[in-house]
């Protein structure tokens, strides 16, 4: 190279900027994905039966009974726990996840009614919230002075002013919901696990909790996985003093699958870092049966 | 220079220069106190059946531990049989400790936590517990083997896809109460016939005297029944937990108890009739107990002061230096509008 070939310092500049830039598409090599798919839950999983006061017991079937739905990959999943599938359960009682999701989380909906009853995903609107547990199970909704909540504007602003958010979308209870139901009647719901360590072979598993039945009192339409000791906080603000209630902390860790929970029979396999990842949650756990996802049961 | 004379000058400057280094971690660790264990062993153990106080006081194990000199965490341990049923591990780490109330007193109203915590005499021990099988550590007296060492009860494996994963065996796996703050684990279900271990690991030791004293129950059941049982099925609040186990604080440089000797256990140890306990440090435990810190601080104040005396918030003051020990804290220490 000749003398008057020589980079100039713009020149190298340049070269300096395009070294820096190129930096960015740096492949590091490492196997993290997000494992994007669908989960659906079969119709069974959203009706139940209620019975309100003075009336006759009526089925409704709603999107707002679908509990969180939480997602886990494991080394294997198998009958050899249960009786029904289960992830590989290692020598200290726990299952170790690489990587896990859930589909709707428990949100405080600012009033001690709510603790435990109300999930992300599943609201569009604030009246949504109170038309299903005042107009359809039949609950007395009471704020913190004992007034009647009949509008979902009480709920905006009580949390607008007790959690010092600026939007609904802090308040993370309202939005587009989570499950669509699907042509068959079913309901299915996008999920990501995000930045999982790709790991071949390993299975995908989930399971539904279900909301607690009208039989179980004050705890009814609650959720078995939700808990107001751990990783929950105490509102404790001026007449509102209650428990918020939060997502218990080892529900991927030691899943506790009580019967009516919904497993899928046949887990996803994670073969291919691309693929999207399907699950059909068509095990109800304390039945022999396998749900074929029209609705009613084929026995297995 | 010859080039091998040069390579070993260059090895033997490396050499000093690596023992300088490691020579200087002496001056970043608590050092030991002469005669205290940093590591202490109480042997093996039977859970004592607790029926009421007489019960709990003959079988509370009061003890002393100390730094151990070097980078290792200390701690306590003992071993039990198990057999088939549930124990009790309460441990009491001297001495009891709160965060001052920092919102001020008006008026009439007091908070009996608005005078500061002397945080120099408090320390932390935390339990961990399990099948011996699993234990990584030793059960010796560090004063006699120099290798012995706190462990865990964690265990290396691989899943069913080869990946690591480290299993742990801990049964009491969430006990980390804190500063100065009673702990207890129950094991339930205890493998009956086989060796289990306990830890209790010295999270922090007083930053006084680098010494830590404790008061130790290990008894047959939950530690919810011994409660129940103690307090006839009173509740029992978070602050009277503190004096299900009293008299903890222990004065520097006593010598073992001699029942706790004759009973097998290791030095610097004492049962519940001979244990020198700290003067006066009965009746701090007892104010923090029945949330009166306000006015027990309040009155120590004053009798130190109408003393001509100041108080000293670390081991043994020095009285010719008009210096008294003080259980609660220095209130100038507070924000000034707050004193």
């Amino acid at each position: 190279m000749t003398s008057d070939k020589l980079p100039t310092p713009v020149s190298k500049m340049a070269l300096g900027f395009a070294l820096l830039l190129s930096g960015g598409c740096y492949d590091e090599g490492l196997e993290i994905f997000d494992l994007d798919g669908t989960i659906t839950v079969p119709r069974d999983a959203a009706t139940r039966e209620v019975t309100l006061p003075g009336e006759s017991p009526k089925t409704i079937t709603d999107v707002r009974l679908i509990g969180p739905v939480y997602v886990g990959m494991y080394a294997s999943v198998d009958y050899n726990y249960y009786d029904y599938p289960y992830p590989e359960v290692q020598a200290d009682g726990r299952v170790y996840p690489y990587a896990g999701t859930s589909v709707g989380d428990f949100r405080n909906a600012c009033m001690e009614f709510f603790s435990c009853r109300v999930l992300s995903g599943r609201y569009e609107n604030y009246d949504d919230l109170v038309g299903w547990f005042a107009d359809d199970l039949g609950f007395t909704i009471q704020n913190a002075i004992g007034d009647q909540v009949v509008s979902g504007e009480q709920i905006r602003s009580e949390c607008l002013d007790l959690l010092f958010y600026a939007s609904d979308q802090e308040i993370g209870i309202i939005g587009d919901l989570d499950f669509e139901e699907n042509e068959d009647g079913d309901f299915v719901a996008d999920y990501r696990i995000w930045q999982a360590n790709y790991r071949e072979g390993a299975s995908v598993w989930a399971y539904m909790d279900p909301p607690l039945s009208q039989a179980a009192g004050t705890d009814a339409f609650t959720f078995s996985t939700c808990g107001s000791d751990q990783g929950s906080y105490d509102e404790n603000t001026y007449d509102r003093q209650y428990e918020v209630g939060s997502v218990d902390r080892d529900v991927l860790n030691v899943p506790t699958v009580l019967p009516g929970t919904y497993v899928p029979k046949e887990t996803y396999i994670w073969n291919d870092p691309y693929a999207l990842g399907d699950i059909v949650l068509d095990f109800k756990v304390g039945t022999d049966d396998v749900l074929d996802l029209d609705g009613t049961e084929a026995s297995e | 220079m010859k080039p091998q004379l040069r390579l070993t000058t260059l090895l033997l400057a490396a050499a000093t220069l690596m023992s300088a280094c490691y020579s200087r971690y002496d001056g970043l660790v608590p050092q030991r106190s002469e005669g205290v264990p940093g590591i202490s062993d109480l042997g093996v153990l039977t859970p004592a059946t607790i029926t009421n106080q007489g019960d709990l006081l003959n079988s509370t194990i009061y003890g002393e531990l100390g730094a151990t000199g070097t980078v290792f965490q200390g701690g306590l341990t003992f071993s039990f049989v198990g057999t088939g049923g549930d124990v009790c591990i309460w441990v009491d780490p001297e001495l009891a400790a709160w965060t001052p109330y920092v919102f001020g007193n008006s008026g009439v109203t007091v908070n009996q936590f608005s005078w500061p915590d002397n945080q120099f005499d408090d320390g932390d021990l935390d339990i961990r517990g399990g099948e011996s099988v699993y234990y990584s550590g030793t059960q010796a007296n560090d004063l006699d083997s120099e290798s012995a060492r706190i462990g865990n009860f964690e265990i290396n494996s691989t899943d069913s896809l080869g990946t690591p994963i480290l299993l742990n065996f801990d049964r009491c796996n969430s006990v980390v109460a804190g500063t100065g703050v009673v702990e207890d684990c129950t094991i339930g279900g205890t493998l009956e016939g086989a060796l289990h271990t306990v830890v209790l690991e010295t999270f922090s030791l007083p930053i006084d005297d680098w010494r830590l004293s404790y008061g130790l129950v290990f008894a047959e059941g939950t530690c919810d029944e011994m409660l129940a049982t103690l307090s006839e099925g009173a509740p029992v609040n978070e602050l009277q937990r503190e004096c299900v186990i009293l008299g903890e604080s222990i004065p520097a440089g006593e010598p073992t108890g001699s029942l706790a000797a004759d009973a097998g256990l290791p030095t610097r140890t004492w049962t519940a009739g001979e244990v020198p306990t700290i003067e006066g440090s009965i009746d701090f435990e007892t104010a923090y107990c029945g949330a009166q810190l306000y006015n027990y601080c309040q009155e120590e104040f004053n009798r130190v002061t109408a003393n001509g005396n100041r108080c000293a918030w670390h081991e043994d003051p020095d009285p010719a230096e008009g210096l008294e020990r003080c259980f609660c804290g220095d209130r100038t220490t507070l924000p000034e509008v707050l004193q």
